[in-house]
């Protein structure tokens, strides 16, 4: 005879198989409509062959030849000028995707893992020397031009990466939840009830300070 | 749970609620205190007649020391009566059995018996049928036993569900009630049935529903497995199926125990006595017991003067020690606030558990990305706490059920939307209008928009978690009632279940360790804080030998 447990087991799993397998039943691409207005361009998705995805495929977010807002006399200067204007774009663009994400990258990362090919130095012509000097300003200096390209997993970690941050606020809030309830039900248990309303008063209060800590 | 009268209210003149205790199938209780600083139990004694009112009313001046005192029955200004009764700080037997679910140490249980047997012969004296003894309505306080809720049962019939369910007291109830027949051998019937799980732990007549459990009484002949020899016929008589061949009284029944367990012969202690050192009965004790472990058969105060004393002097035994009972033990309470509060006190101490599992692993994998420890302690404190949460009070042995798989398993499902949506992956989204890309987006059901690389793995997750939860007795974790505080049992279940349902995880999104991780620490964390209750030390061999 089967054990019952057995039975139970082999059950689920049959249902997990079963319902696993009527995803791909489920998952129906609908047929394209034709685009209503002319949005902002916002790069299409990538097919979702996960195997394709670091490799030959178009990037979620494309922020092409994006400029130092001045002119630096270093190099360097002028590349973490460039990378601050991309950084502000590209919050920008992530702002607008569905769903947003309001993630502030470093600029450490960006330089590291966000910019493609070689970074640009565009030099000032003659008649804009000229204008420099004229301004009292050493001439010898330089723009940089960078592109910058994020994949689509690099905007789903930065994306996790802001779930996660709101994990844990929510979760603080849940967990001081907890805790109050927890520390109101043993005091007034030791208290036998005689200190319920400032108790409760306390608990709330600490509640409150606590949601206002993290959501501030 | 909802009271009516709130910590500071007076509903009764003379008295501030405190708070609330319980709520009963006779009203609410509070413990409040009098205006001179007395603290009482008041019982708002809601939709009662005048008959039962009287028989409240008849039991004002009982007086025993097993016997709840009853104070006064009062009538508030909105026509409500209250009774107002002696605080018993303390736990009920029905907690204490829960705590032992193998029974109780038969000396124990044999001297709670005799106790237990007097407070209902002294009813019985004075014309009171309690009709509603159970371990729920007895109360310790300091080692001693104490009958509650007498004198006001209302009339219970097979026809009124609603009202037997409020009393509650399915499992304890005569064959003959059923025909309304309420004379004092229905307690002594219940006696029988509490004797019987005082030993064992369990009841005699157990079933799924009521009906099931009234009709065992009415035709079923009681399970007996587990109890000791000599309390057999004991239990067999009292709980026989008509009231005539039953014991004729409370008293008769004592005897038959104190025949089928001798106990030595409670000495009345003289008259202003001090209480407990003095009066404590000179058995030998373990040398390296601590205080708290004086066993309770000990304990019980003799101070106070056994007016009838129901068996006759047995020929002097030496009792075996007592096995070490803790009868105060707030924390694992059967009350739903105390439940909560255990559960909570898990609940919190999880994230700690979880913290403290997760170093080991940035350790070895050298992980320093905040996004990605975030993700492994937030999934893995989720399935901590919905283990928790869905052990509910699970026995660590009996709890196998579809609807506990069902509720692991739904409880998992919600884990593993939970992952996939702290991972960053974008999830189904109520969508009225058509993207321009067909390939990349999905609808299910018709109007469930989904990006299309993401409905695998959406699948994915939630099914793999929702397997694992199901696919184990996860529960027997948190039971209280578990052979180990801590077994290494369970972690290994979970990386057998996580590898066997591997097929399920979206590997190409996330290494393994995120499956299988969570999964460990949370069985880790989920043991280390449920409360657990050891199992009684084995009975000295003596004993042991006289109970099988």
């Amino acid at each position: 005879m089967v054990p019952n447990r057995t039975v139970r087991v082999m059950g689920l799993l049959a249902l997990a198989c079963v319902a696993f397998g009527l995803t791909g039943c489920h998952a129906k691409p609908r047929p394209a409509k034709p685009k209503p207005a002319a949005k902002e361009q916002v790069p299409a998705p990538p097919v979702n062959d996960a195997a394709d995805r670091s490799v030959g495929v178009p990037p979620a977010v494309r922020l092409p030849a994006i400029r130092s807002s001045q002119p630096h006399t270093s190099r360097e200067a002028a590349l973490t000028d460039a990378l601050m204007v991309a950084r502000t774009e590209l919050m920008k663009h992530l702002d607008q995707l569905d769903p947003p994400i309001h993630a502030r990258p470093w600029l450490v990362k960006m330089k590291s893992e966000y910019v493609k090919g070689e970074v640009r130095e565009i030099l000032p012509t003659d008649d804009e020397k000229t204008l420099i000097k004229a301004n009292g300003v050493n001439p010898n200096v330089r723009w940089v031009e960078i592109d910058l390209e994020l994949t689509e997993d690099q905007v789903q970690q930065l994306r996790s990466t802001e779930r996660v941050t709101d994990a844990f606020r929510g979760g603080a809030i849940l967990f001081a939840f907890l805790a109050a309830i927890y520390g109101f039900l043993r005091l007034d248990q030791w208290t036998k009830g005689y200190l319920t309303l400032w108790l409760g008063l306390a608990a709330g209060l600490a509640v409150g300070g606590v949601a206002l800590l993290v959501l501030a | 749970m909802r009271f009516t009268y709130r910590t500071g209210e007076r509903p009764l003149a003379g008295y501030t609620v405190k708070r609330g205790v319980g709520i009963g199938g006779f009203g609410e209780v509070y413990f409040a205190v009098s205006d001179s600083g007395k603290e009482v139990a008041l019982k708002l004694l809601r939709g009662s007649s005048d008959v039962e009112m009287r028989g409240v009313a008849n039991c004002l001046n009982l007086k025993h020391p097993n016997l709840v005192h009853i104070y006064d029955l009062k009538e508030d200004s909105h026509g409500d009566k209250w009774l107002v009764m002696e605080y018993v700080l303390g736990e009920s037997m029905a907690q204490v059995i829960d705590r032992h679910p193998d029974g109780l140490p038969v000396n124990l249980a044999v001297e709670w018996f005799q106790n237990l047997a007097r407070a209902v012969a002294y009813l019985h004296d004075h014309g009171v049928v309690h009709r509603d003894l159970k371990p729920a309505n007895i109360f310790l306080e300091h080692g001693s036993l104490k009958v509650g809720d007498y004198g006001l049962c209302k009339a219970m019939s097979l026809t009124n569900k609603a009202q037997t369910r409020t009393v509650g007291t399915v499992h304890f109830m005569a064959p003959e009630i059923s025909s309304g027949n309420y004379t004092k051998s229905i307690d002594i019937y219940a006696c029988g049935v509490m004797l019987h799980e005082m030993l064992t732990g369990k009841l005699p007549f157990d079933g799924e529903s009521d009906g099931e459990i009234l009709m065992k009484h009415l035709t079923a002949t009681p399970d007996l497995a587990g109890v000791p020899e000599p309390f057999q016929a004991v239990i067999l008589k009292a709980l026989d199926k008509n009231p005539l061949k039953r014991y004729a009284t409370m008293t008769e029944m004592a005897k038959a125990v104190d025949a089928a367990y001798p106990t030595q012969p409670v000495v009345p202690a003289p008259p202003m006595a001090k209480p407990h050192q003095s009066e404590r009965t000179e058995t030998p004790t373990p040398a390296a017991k601590p205080t708290e472990a004086i066993a309770v058969a000990v304990e019980i105060p003799k101070a106070v003067p056994v007016a009838q004393p129901i068996a006759p002097p047995a020929p002097a035994k030496p009792i075996p020690v007592a096995v070490p009972v803790r009868t105060e033990t707030p924390s694992v309470g059967s009350s739903f606030r105390d439940r909560l509060t255990d559960r909570l006190g898990s609940m919190l101490q999880a994230p700690v558990v979880v913290a403290v599992g997760i170093i080991p692993w940035m350790a070895v994998t050298r992980t320093g990305e905040w996004a990605t420890i975030g993700r492994m302690a937030l999934v893995s404190l989720a399935v901590a706490w919905a283990f928790l949460l869905a052990a509910g009070r699970a026995r660590f042995k009996k709890s196998d059920s579809w609807a506990r798989r069902l509720r692991f398993a739904s409880l998992g499902l919600v884990i593993g939307l939970f992952a996939f949506w702290l991972e960053g992956w974008v999830g189904p989204s109520l969508d009225s209008g058509y993207e321009e890309s067909p390939t990349a987006n999905s609808y299910l059901f018709g109007f469930l928009h989904v990006p299309a690389r993401s409905v695998p793995v959406v699948w994915s997750y939630a099914l793999y978690f929702a397997c694992v939860f199901g696919a184990a007795r996860w529960w027997r974790m948190a039971a209280k009632d578990r052979k180990e505080r801590f077994s290494l049992f369970p972690p290994f279940v979970a990386v057998f279940w996580g590898l066997v349902l591997s097929f399920l995880w979206p590997w190409h999104a996330s290494t393994i360790e995120f499956g299988l991780l969570p999964l460990v620490l949370g069985t880790i964390a989920v043991q280390w804080v449920s409360p657990w209750v050891p199992p009684p030390p084995p009975m000295p061999k003596k004993l042991r030998w006289r109970t099988r």
